[in-house]
């Protein structure tokens, strides 16, 4: 397939037949699009920075190895160009935090075609991706994510770094016993880490307190 | 003479790779391509070729081609309900020049499907 040499469309997708039907269609538009062959966070980046094309249709996960395409927004706005996201993903969370990063909008994929080029050659007119209104909506959904995350996970950051440690290893199912002999300390001082940790958390039992640290998407400092 | 033209459907998700891939197949003026917006419209009518992205029982068409339904996933050929040995065959329709390879091969017609801008 004929590689366009300055494009003035990047389509950065590793959905092969997607993204070359997608550019060939485009082109059939009057746009010079052309694809990234998606192999390293690297290869992207300098295949963007060497053509400098006006915008980056940017997929939101990259496959298994890349993963969510969201952290390489701010590299690639670097290069000059403009982000706008093209994805099957609707995690309003997800979606926002690509706004939060720098991309113009976001598009569906469930989107018919022609409303895909209608954004696109907005974004190319120098125009908003998206309504202001939807845009404050994305945004919006995220910081409440982020108030529920922050409001769930408060009472563990009254933990000490012992009484998390010891969370730990309940999460992971040992012992009192287990924990002191690993940490080489007595057993009572591990129980009585344990009532400190379950009285601070507000739980009864370590059952709920394990359950609890799981509810709320806890993480142990060491492993985070 | 009026050349003959391939009834090839169009069933694949998502929307934005159908309608892309129904645009391409038409710029390359082979097929008589239909873009199908749901296996209702498809009742009734006789496919010589169809491309789907998911398994589809109800559609009538000689030759059936399944793309990959996710990134790095397997596609496949049906001919009279039978599946093509991909590695003999030596097509892969996880790309276009391979998708439209599949379509010359299986479902010939009076040119080869070249893709046009």
């Amino acid at each position: 397939m004929r590689r366009t040499a300055k494009p003035s469309i990047l389509i950065v997708d590793d959905h092969e037949l997607l993204a070359q039907t997608l550019a060939l269609a485009l082109r059939g538009r009057g746009h010079e699009a052309d694809v990234v062959v998606v192999e390293s966070v690297d290869t992207i980046v300098k295949e963007v920075r060497a053509r400098k094309p006006e915008l980056v249709l940017l997929d939101l996960e990259l496959g298994k190895e890349l993963g969510p395409s969201t952290p390489l927004i701010p590299a690639l706005r670097e290069t000059g160009a403009v982000v706008l996201v093209l994805t099957g993903i609707t995690d309003r969370t997800a979606l926002a935090e690509t706004l939060e990063a720098g991309a113009v909008g976001v598009v569906a994929k469930s989107q018919a075609f022609d409303e895909v080029v209608e954004v696109i050659g907005r974004v190319l007119a120098g125009q908003a991706a998206m309504r202001a209104g939807e845009r404050e909506n994305l945004l919006g959904a995220l910081r409440a994510s982020r108030s529920a995350d922050e409001a769930r996970l408060a009472p563990f950051r009254a933990l000490t770094d012992r009484e998390a440690a010891v969370l730990a290893g309940l999460l992971v199912g040992k012992t009192a016993e287990q924990v002191a002999e690993e940490s080489f300390v007595a057993v009572t001082t591990v129980r009585s880490q344990i009532r400190s940790l379950l009285r601070k958390l507000g739980v009864n039992s370590q059952l709920q307190a394990v359950a609890l640290a799981r509810d709320a998407g806890w993480v142990p400092r060491s492993s985070s | 003479m009026t050349t003959w033209r391939p009834r090839l459907a169009i069933a694949v998700q998502p929307t934005v790779l159908r309608d892309a891939l129904s645009r391409v197949l038409a710029a390359a003026d082979v097929d008589e391509v239909i873009n199908l917006t749901s296996i209702d419209a498809a009742t009734g009518e006789h496919y010589d070729v169809v491309v789907v992205s998911d398994p589809v029982v109800d559609l009538d068409a000689d030759v059936v081609i399944t793309i990959p339904a996710e990134p790095g996933g397997v596609g496949w050929v049906e001919v009279g309900g039978v599946r093509v040995d991909m590695h003999v065959a030596g097509v892969d329709v996880a790309s276009l020049p391979g998708l439209l390879r599949a379509l010359d091969t299986y479902c010939p017609a009076e040119h080869d499907r070249e893709p046009h801008a």
